[in-house]
């Protein structure tokens, strides 16, 4: 028997999530609702809060939609997960396992079906953001670096819900896969900057990778270049080292046996 | 009748207390939110005409508002469990009457709900809320909350019997959360700066349920945000639990 080659199954895995979302749409209601949901909810509630402080977009729309992007990537990126779990429990994966030579093709594969899957979120938001009023003071530059973060972040994000998927080979993994992700987006800067905050939630957030992200971003869309290396080094470290993570998922997953 | 009620609601307890899974959201997700709220939002307290300078009082209404809602997710998958693991089948054989079955369900959630209110309680003032209405407020609030309870475990029953089944439960519960923050939770009415977002909080039941819980614990006694707070979660346990009925008689005919 033949095994497919590195890009023929990457380019397999890919088109085939691809055509899985065509035929269910609904599968891009979780990363698209829940941040248009919160976006409109924190900015129509709490955007009175700009007046206690300064922030750095030109709007309180502004703040809340670089939060909404994260959440949106980040729950894109779980979704992969999602994805590769159901195919463990269906048996879809031992059989693709056994046909592919190079099984890290098969999470390339996966990663780049996400990351066509994340513009629709981030399309939607930014229409929805747009539309509420949201004004934006970043030069093209400054946006496609607020974009790259977005990106990397949502490539962790599919690489941690990836690894776990590869260990635990079934859909029991989900809430170990979305849990950490919901604590590190809300023990961050989500209502106002991390100047403002105080208390224990100041500590923990000057620790969580992602508040370099999004004070990052919010700066990007404000005009602004606040923490941009620590923003990298964070979204890209967390990158490589989920990507890592990811791998060595797949080899134990081979190990045992696909 | 009475003796069905203790024999489905002894099980409906029992099942509740050894379901450690149920029973550590419905405690920990509430007082997570009102941690992250509390600590991030407090600048609030700062804005001209925020009804009090204590936001950990403020926000200690996450804490009851979501304490409740989270209940749509025990109740419903407890039943959608019970359709699915053919337990209901097995009742539909017995002379078992529907409001029975229905309010025994409800009495493990209510018991959760006792216990969510003492900690819930505990813990705000523990870190530092302080209820303007006393003891005698604490007393209303702990009411009210525990009607919200009920009806929000009538709202997961309903759920549970029309889809029947556990995933679909677990996919509709936590929208509800979102309905929250689309309420005045975070921020009185009074202050909301985009016009369009009172529209969709004054048009939202949870506003009066939040603002009749919060008058409890922020202002002096307001009659008419706590009678409004009582209305609408009567009016939501009632329809929830009407509809429960409707959709056990189908859900009997149909098994």
């Amino acid at each position: 028997m033949s095994k497919g080659g590195y890009f023929s199954v990457v380019r397999y895995v890919a088109w085939r999530n691809l055509k899985v979302l065509f035929r269910k749409p609904e599968l891009l209601f979780p990363a698209i609702m829940l941040p248009v949901f919160f976006l409109i909810a924190f900015t129509g509630s709490t955007s009175a809060i700009d007046k206690v402080g300064e922030f750095s977009t030109p709007d309180y729309t502004g703040f809340q939609y670089v939060f909404a992007l994260c959440q949106a990537a980040a729950f894109t990126g779980a979704m992969g997960g999602f994805a590769l779990a159901e195919d463990w429990e269906t048996g879809f994966m031992r059989r693709l396992f056994v046909t592919s030579q190079n099984r890290s093709a098969i999470v390339v594969g996966y990663a780049i079906a996400m990351l066509v899957r994340g513009t629709i979120p981030v399309l939607v938001l930014t229409g929805v953001a747009v539309g509420i009023g949201m004004g934006v003071d970043g030069n093209p530059l400054q946006m496609v670096a607020l974009y790259g973060l977005v990106t990397l972040l949502l490539l962790a994000a599919l690489f941690w819900a990836a690894g776990l998927a590869m260990r635990m080979r079934s859909f029991a993994a989900a809430q170990a896969m979305v849990l950490p992700i919901f604590l590190l987006l809300f023990l961050a800067p989500v209502f106002v900057p991390l100047v403002l905050l105080k208390g224990w939630l100041h500590a923990v957030a000057v620790g969580n990778p992602l508040t370099r992200i999004l004070e990052s971003g919010r700066g990007f869309l404000g005009g602004h270049y606040i923490d941009v290396q620590w923003a990298y080094l964070c979204a890209g470290g967390g990158f490589l080292i989920l990507a890592i993570w990811a791998y060595l998922g797949t080899r134990k997953a081979e190990r045992i046996g696909g | 009748m009475g003796r069905q009620v203790w024999l489905l609601a002894r099980r409906s307890i029992l099942g509740t207390l050894r379901s450690p899974g149920a029973i550590l959201p419905t405690l920990a997700v509430p007082l997570l939110l009102f941690f992250v709220i509390s600590s991030g939002l407090s600048a609030a307290e700062k804005i001209k005409g925020f009804p009090t300078d204590n936001f950990t009082t403020f926000a200690l209404t996450i804490a009851f508002a979501n304490g409740a809602l989270v209940t749509i997710a025990n109740t419903g998958q407890a039943t959608a469990t019970d359709i699915e693991s053919g337990f209901m089948d097995r009742l539909s054989m017995t002379p078992m009457r529907g409001f029975a079955f229905l309010g025994a369900q409800l009495a493990g959630v209510f018991l959760l709900g006792i216990v969510q209110a003492g900690l819930f309680i505990a813990v705000g003032l523990a870190a530092g809320a302080r209820p303007e209405t006393g003891v005698l407020g604490v007393v209303v609030l702990v009411v009210m909350f525990l009607l919200a309870v009920l009806a929000f475990g009538a709202a997961g029953m309903l759920i549970g019997l029309r889809t029947g089944s556990g995933e679909a439960v677990q996919a509709i519960a936590p929208l509800m959360t979102v309905f929250l923050f689309l309420s005045s939770i975070n921020m009185p009415r009074n202050l909301m700066e985009h016009e369009w977002f009172v529209w969709i909080a004054t048009a939202n039941p949870l506003t009066y349920l939040v603002e009749g819980l919060r008058s409890l614990l922020i202002s002096d006694w307001n009659a008419q945000a706590v009678i409004l707070g009582f209305i609408v979660a009567a009016v939501i346990f009632a329809a929830a639990l009407t509809l429960s009925a409707m959709s056990l008689r189908t859900r009997l005919i149909r098994t």
